[in-house]
């Protein structure tokens, strides 16, 4: 289901807080649809800015496109329809059956975003949801009876439960353990494959690497790279983005993996002196 | 997602999505059942007193009929006022408290937490002790009209301080502790002042007390909790998905900061009405939704209206109890409300530190 599949189109877009731009005048090729990127920097660099002006959470100046919708141009209704958000923390632990809180991000705007279901016609389209990521089970469980990673995935299906065209996802595995960052990431990529746009913030490199078919690296508010992960991971990039002194090689599985050898101190690293020690506690 | 809009559910979805609409039904029930609950309050509130009236006698006095003066009298100014004015006062404070819980994410929150009982508190003491108030006002109602308009103001200045500051729940809960000092502080003023005849009145007014009820203030009373309770259900999904997180709603397409406003707004509306009529009532906006969000969870669309309910039962109840407590004598309503509702506080910060 995406009719209006298009590119995502970020132009000359500066995003902040009150009297803290945090993201300066910043330019992407466009975003294919049925593509996950993913959002990589170091802390600080404004990725979760990026991602929550984009999804019109926060004031944006510049162009934000999807299709023939503009950010500045659409309400909030028709925009948040077609542009899904995840935050990074998990959902609150309200006193909410799991099934009725994917109802409660379908039918919270109703009816202004043009968009208008029956009850019962809400409560379906909520559970086909939760079906179709895997925890159809989990359906009338308490929210705050659920793990960590039961609760992520629940979030997941609030975020697709409108049907966008682009879902942005900001650290979906910063909670999770492996085994449900692995679930959560094949389900953004299954999500992906269905025509979805998908864009991930994800702290782990190798990780992004290897679920994303195009990476945008951000360094204090600014592009320091796009492109296909194997061509924008490289040491040079590392060093001057983290400040690390790292490899990337492939793995026999032949994935992309980064070796930290050390910091790079910009000080001193002419001199050879080691870096400074931390004073004693 | 499957192109036509259709949900093809699988057979377990399907029994699921039917235990789900079982669920609801069961939550609506509950809600009837709360609403025949304040409903027997009313009676047994307005069949209890020191004259020791029965039913029948009751009974016909209320239909109109053939009832001695004496009765009539009773019946008439005391006895269904005082009943219809618990049942309005718990409905009006208990739905404030749900909303401002929801909107401030704080369990704790009520109606009092933000400074609207002690800028009432404030505004009646001017009217009792120094005899301010506005001009074209009745005399018997400036006390009324004086605790309303500091309420709803104190209500109005937290918001435009919370918006100058950033809003946010943590700074609106910030700026109406700061209020709740103020207007504390302005009252010892006006208390210093004061005669000791006047303080003694202004001490019997901030107990709370139904027995100043009459039919007029039944009617504005049930007036505020007409004209907010619409505007509450419609928001019902709204507050729903607020639970959820306050970003996470506003990605679903809400405008918080309005939600927010708008249900403040609501809130200090019922409060300070109730606040004018009876006086300070503590516990009933905070024990209220805490009965019901156990009840019946967090769908707004059920817990909004089970909140008022409950106020009403518990209000009512407590008017009840504050007839029977001592004989002949009527204890005022706050007193009991609060005595109720103090272990039911402490429960909750002791489970709340215990999860």
């Amino acid at each position: 289901m995406n009719p209006e599949a298009a590119a995502f189109t970020i132009t000359g877009v500066s995003i902040g807080y009150p009297g803290r731009p945090v993201i300066d005048q910043l330019s992407l090729s466009p975003l294919p649809p049925a593509s996950v990127t993913t959002l990589v920097g170091p802390n600080a660099a404004g990725k979760s800015t990026l991602l929550r002006g984009v999804a019109g959470l926060l004031p944006a100046r510049g162009v934000v496109r999807l299709g023939d919708l503009t950010l500045s141009g659409a309400t909030r209704g028709a925009w948040t329809r077609r542009v899904g958000f995840m935050p990074q923390t998990l959902p609150a632990g309200a006193r909410l059956l799991a099934l009725e809180s994917v109802v409660a991000a379908l039918a919270a705007s109703q009816p202004d975003e043009g968009l208008s279901l029956s009850q019962s016609a809400m409560r379906a389209r909520a559970m086909a949801t939760l079906e179709r990521l895997g925890v159809g089970g989990l359906a009338l469980e308490p929210l705050d009876a659920l793990s960590g990673g039961q609760r992520q995935l629940i979030a997941l299906a609030q975020a697709i439960v409108r049907r966008p065209a682009a879902l942005l996802l900001d650290e979906p595995t910063s909670a999770l353990d492996l085994r449900h960052q692995e679930q959560v990431m094949r389900v953004a990529r299954d999500l992906a494959t269905t025509g979805m746009m998908v864009i991930v913030v994800l702290h782990d490199l190798a990780m992004a690497a290897r679920w994303g078919s195009h990476m945008v690296v951000l360094s204090q508010g600014r592009l320091a790279a796009e492109g296909p992960p194997d061509q924008v991971l490289t040491s040079a990039l590392l060093a001057r983005v983290y400040g690390v002194d790292a490899r990337v090689e492939r793995c026999s599985a032949g994935r992309l993996q980064i070796m930290v050898d050390g910091v790079i101190d910009h000080g001193s690293s002419r001199s050879g002196a080691p870096p400074p020690s931390l004073p004693p506690p | 997602m499957n192109a036509g809009g259709r949900d093809n559910l699988s057979g377990e979805g399907a029994r699921a999505l039917a235990l789900y609409g079982a669920r609801l039904r069961w939550r609506a029930l509950l809600v009837a059942g709360l609403g025949a609950l304040a409903f027997a309050g009313l009676l047994v509130d307005m069949m209890t007193g020191p004259a020791g009236l029965t039913a029948t006698q009751i009974w016909t006095a209320l239909t109109l009929g053939d009832a001695e003066r004496a009765v009539q009298v009773i019946v008439w100014q005391v006895r269904l006022p005082v009943a219809l004015m618990a049942v309005c006062v718990g409905a009006a404070l208990s739905l404030a408290g749900a909303e401002m819980q929801t909107i401030l994410d704080n369990p704790l929150a009520s109606p009092f937490t933000l400074g609207v009982s002690a800028a009432a508190s404030f505004g009646a003491a001017l009217a009792i002790i120094l005899g301010l108030g506005l001009s074209f006002a009745p005399a018997g109602v400036a006390v009324s009209v004086n605790a309303f308009l500091f309420a709803f103001g104190s209500v109005l200045l937290l918001q435009a301080l919370a918006r100058r500051a950033g809003g946010g729940q943590e700074v609106l809960v910030l700026c109406g502790i700061a209020l709740v000092f103020t207007f504390n502080a302005l009252l010892a003023l006006v208390q210093f002042l004061g005669t000791a005849d006047a303080l003694q009145q202004f001490v019997f007014w901030s107990m709370g007390s139904l027995g100043r009820a009459d039919l007029r203030a039944v009617a504005a009373m049930s007036a505020a909790l007409a004209v907010t309770l619409p505007f509450s259900l419609a928001a019902s999904w709204r507050m729903t998905a607020l639970r959820l997180g306050s970003e996470r709603a506003a990605s679903f397409g809400v405008n918080v900061g309005r939600l927010r406003f708008l249900s403040l707004l609501r809130a200090s509306l019922l409060a300070s009405t109730a606040v004018a009529f009876v006086g300070v009532i503590g516990f009933v906006g905070l024990v209220g939704p805490h009965i019901a969000r156990m009840l019946i969870g967090e769908d707004h669309r059920f817990f909004l209206p089970a909140s008022a309910l409950t106020g009403a039962v518990v209000m009512s109840f407590a008017s009840i109890a504050s007839k029977m407590a001592a004989p002949g004598v009527v204890l005022p309503v706050g007193l009991v409300t609060s005595l109720i509702g103090l272990p039911v506080f402490l429960a909750l910060i002791l489970r709340r530190r215990n999860p």
